[in-house]
């Protein structure tokens, strides 16, 4: 992502954004994050951790077909820090670790504790490295510079990822913060280390997978030329061996039981990840068939991998999100991706704010019990629990009289994935801009 | 001497007429009687609401579900849905404003436990927008305990709190188990006692009982009044402040960390960051 672009300032953001008040922004977003933390949580941060719980008591290291990375990752930390827990086994011990997901009844029991304030923190605290390493790896990605300082402030305040981790209490920092070491990583042209770091990402959460073919892609592309076949055939073999584990790492191994006991074939088969990947729009589907041409335009590309890199994997996270049904936290897989072209141009700031303003909306009016409501709160307090959420007031306010909520919520849906193709676009017209200027600088430096 | 067949015959019938009035004076308490509940659940819990029948002078009724009795009068559900009902009161919202339960528990339970309570208001019925929920916990099931379940605290207790014209007598109590783990309680006392009763009851106690806070569901329409969502939504922010110092090592560590921030926001950065403009 360095290059002379990375150096326009904006006259505004100029002015006020010195490295000194960026220093104080930084550390005002980790407090914020660490006022955060003790009070807010969805049912599956308990579901979470009685699996890491479990897995550390059994001495199980690989095990959560998909998301090994995530589990490893929060094994580690949870080693180091549990010791900080006190009488885990009330806290986190389950009888039926085959059906391990909690339910509303016992998530209660479990906030109701004393010592959940300390427990929440601890348990986020994995979420909170992968987050700051993001934050670094951005400030490192886009130039060190003012666009730099720009975008790392943009990314450590950006509502969908602090709603992610830190009220909806989930691992997504995890994967994303891979995926930008692995950006990095091809930044600093380190293509093997860039595959172990998508490996790992594709390792993480199930969408990520979709970066296993786009990364085999550029590496075949003509932009990757400049590297021996050596090493790309090695990257290449790193994150398809990772793809194939993350489809199926158990039954590769020989065993078709987890260790909690479940049968385990892969994760098309998951109810959850099915639902996640239905594409079907009328005849076609939708998502696939964009990725194909995304592919297709990669594997062709003579550009720079440094550079088509960020939009690559961009453009395949927001078509993906153009053409699935989601909840609301797993939106803030794709943040990293505007956050980077945003250091080159601070006219994208508005789109952006606007696809912040289109996901809250949206995800207000289609929320369900525990999503994206005040239920979040219930560690703070259960009466949280009880307050009526959006649907609700919606009717009780008469304004279903004045348009209907499922309306209602596809007209923010519509704004919501308008926002998300401006700023595909915004990022494709920063990355050709850029491939214009290096194409006129080798051509000068050849006369 | 052998009585002659008639006289046989007829104390038989007297005997069994006897029998049938003591049955039925025993279960004319009860509105559906469940044909699997041993008796001894009713006798149990009738005996800890027998405050509750003198001072309210109500003939009440009850239905147990899903429930039995050990032989040391511990009630113990035996499915996920699990309740006893206690009908037939009739009490406006002041004078049932606390719910005090003196509960034995037979084991200590490993966790917290979430009870629920319906009430039902006249002429209705129970029903899921007329419930608390509340939460033992584990550690307060080691001994007999007195609990005190500030159902006033409600807001849709008896109707809507900021309507209070449109209040109604609470008809009905019904007692939920947790649905997720067996539990063996002696009900020792059930009470519903307005404020200056439970000031007087709590003079009898040799400690203060445990308060139970009742959360509820809110709908959107009673939600709709300030009234409602400016004290509700500082009650919860309140009560989840107060139990931060429930874990004081923590709350100072936390406390500290923040305080470490706010210095850090607040110093003088030395002036070769700023080269970087």
């Amino acid at each position: 992502m360095t290059s002379p672009t990375d150096q326009s300032p904006h006259p505004s953001s100029n002015v006020w954004l010195t490295q000194e008040n960026f220093y104080r922004l930084v550390l005002f977003a980790i407090l914020m994050r660490i006022v955060l933390m003790p009070f807010f949580g969805h049912v599956d941060v308990l579901s979470e951790a009685r699996r890491i719980f479990f897995w550390d008591q059994q001495g199980i290291y690989f095990d959560d077909i998909s998301r090994n990375a995530t589990s490893l990752f929060q094994l580690l930390f949870y080693k180091v820090f549990s010791v900080f827990i006190p009488n885990e086994e009330m806290l986190f011990a389950h009888a039926n670790m085959a059906n391990s997901t909690a339910n509303p009844v016992e998530y209660f029991e479990f906030v109701s504790n004393d010592s959940i304030f300390r427990v929440l923190f601890i348990i986020k605290l994995p979420f909170f490295a992968a987050d700051l390493v993001t934050a670094w790896c951005v400030y490192r990605l886009c130039g060190a510079g003012h666009g730099a300082r720009r975008a790392t402030i943009l990314w450590l305040f950006n509502p969908l990822v602090l709603f992610a981790v830190y009220i909806f209490g989930r691992f997504e920092s995890i994967p994303v913060m891979f995926c930008a070491l692995g950006l990095l990583a091809l930044n600093r042209e380190r293509i093997v280390l860039a595959a172990v770091a998508v490996g790992l990402s594709i390792n993480s959460r199930e969408l990520f997978i979709f970066l296993g073919p786009a990364f085999v892609a550029m590496m075949c592309s003509p932009g990757a030329s400049q590297y021996s076949f050596k090493a790309r055939a090695v990257a290449c073999l790193i994150v398809m061996f990772a793809v194939a584990v993350s489809v199926q790492l158990i039954s590769l191994t020989g065993s078709s039981m987890d260790s909690f006991g479940r049968e385990v074939s892969s994760i098309a088969t998951e109810g959850r990840v099915d639902e996640l990947f239905k594409f079907i729009v009328g005849a076609y589907l939708m998502f696939p068939m964009v990725y194909f041409a995304i592919l297709l335009y990669t594997w062709n590309n003579k550009a720079d991998i440094r550079l088509q890199s960020p939009l690559v994997f961009a453009l395949v996270m927001v078509t993906f999100f153009l053409f699935s049904s989601h909840t609301a936290h797993y939106a803030s897989w794709f943040v990293l991706f505007p956050c980077l072209f945003y250091a080159r141009n601070p006219d994208m700031f508005k789109p952006i704010v606007a696809l912040f303003i289109s996901w809250f909306v949206y995800n207000l009016a289609i929320t369900d019990l525990g999503v994206f409501t005040t239920w979040l709160a219930s560690p703070l307090s259960i009466h949280f629990a009880g307050l009526p959420n959006f649907p609700a007031m919606y009717y009780a306010l008469g304004l279903g009289k004045a348009l209907d909520l499922l309306t209602f919520s596809r007209v923010w849906s519509t704004f919501y994935r308008a926002c998300l193709i401006y700023v595909a676009v915004q990022m494709s017209l920063i990355y050709y801009k850029d491939i214009v200027k290096q194409r006129s600088l080798s051509n000068e430096r050849g006369q | 001497m052998k009585m002659p067949i008639r006289l046989r015959t007829l104390m038989l019938c007297v005997v069994c007429i006897i029998t049938i009035s003591q049955v039925q004076a025993d279960t004319s308490l009860i509105v559906e009687p469940s044909p699997t509940l041993p008796s001894k659940s009713e006798l149990a819990i009738k005996a800890a609401v027998a405050d509750l029948i003198n001072a309210k002078a109500a003939p009440l009724n009850f239905k147990f579900k899903e429930l039995k009795t050990d032989d040391q009068d511990f009630v113990i559900n035996t499915s996920t849905d699990s309740f006893f009902t206690i009908g037939g009161l009739d009490l406006p919202r002041s004078q049932a404003c606390n719910l005090v339960l003196d509960l034995e528990f037979k084991d200590a339970m490993f966790r917290p436990g979430l009870f629920e309570v319906f009430w039902a208001v006249d002429p209705g019925a129970f029903g899921e927008a007329q419930k608390a929920r509340f939460l033992i916990s584990h550690e307060n099931t080691g001994d007999a305990t007195v609990f005190n379940i500030p159902l006033c605290k409600l807001y849709s207790f008896s109707g809507n709190l900021s309507e209070p014209h449109h209040q109604r007598n609470i008809v009905g109590l019904r007692f939920d188990y947790p649905m997720n783990r067996d539990v063996a309680i002696k009900f020792n006392q059930i009470k519903l006692l307005n404020r200056a009763e439970l000031t007087d009851f709590k003079q009898t106690l040799s400690a203060e009982p445990v308060v139970l806070e009742p959360y509820e569901r809110l709908s959107g329409s009673s939600f709709r009044s300030l009234d409602v969502v400016i004290p509700k939504v500082y009650f919860g922010i309140e009560g989840g402040l107060n139990r931060l110092s429930n874990d004081l090592p923590f709350l100072v560590f936390w406390l500290f960390l923040i305080g470490l921030f706010l210095v850090l926001i607040v110093r003088r950065f030395p002036a070769k960051l700023d080269k970087g403009q």
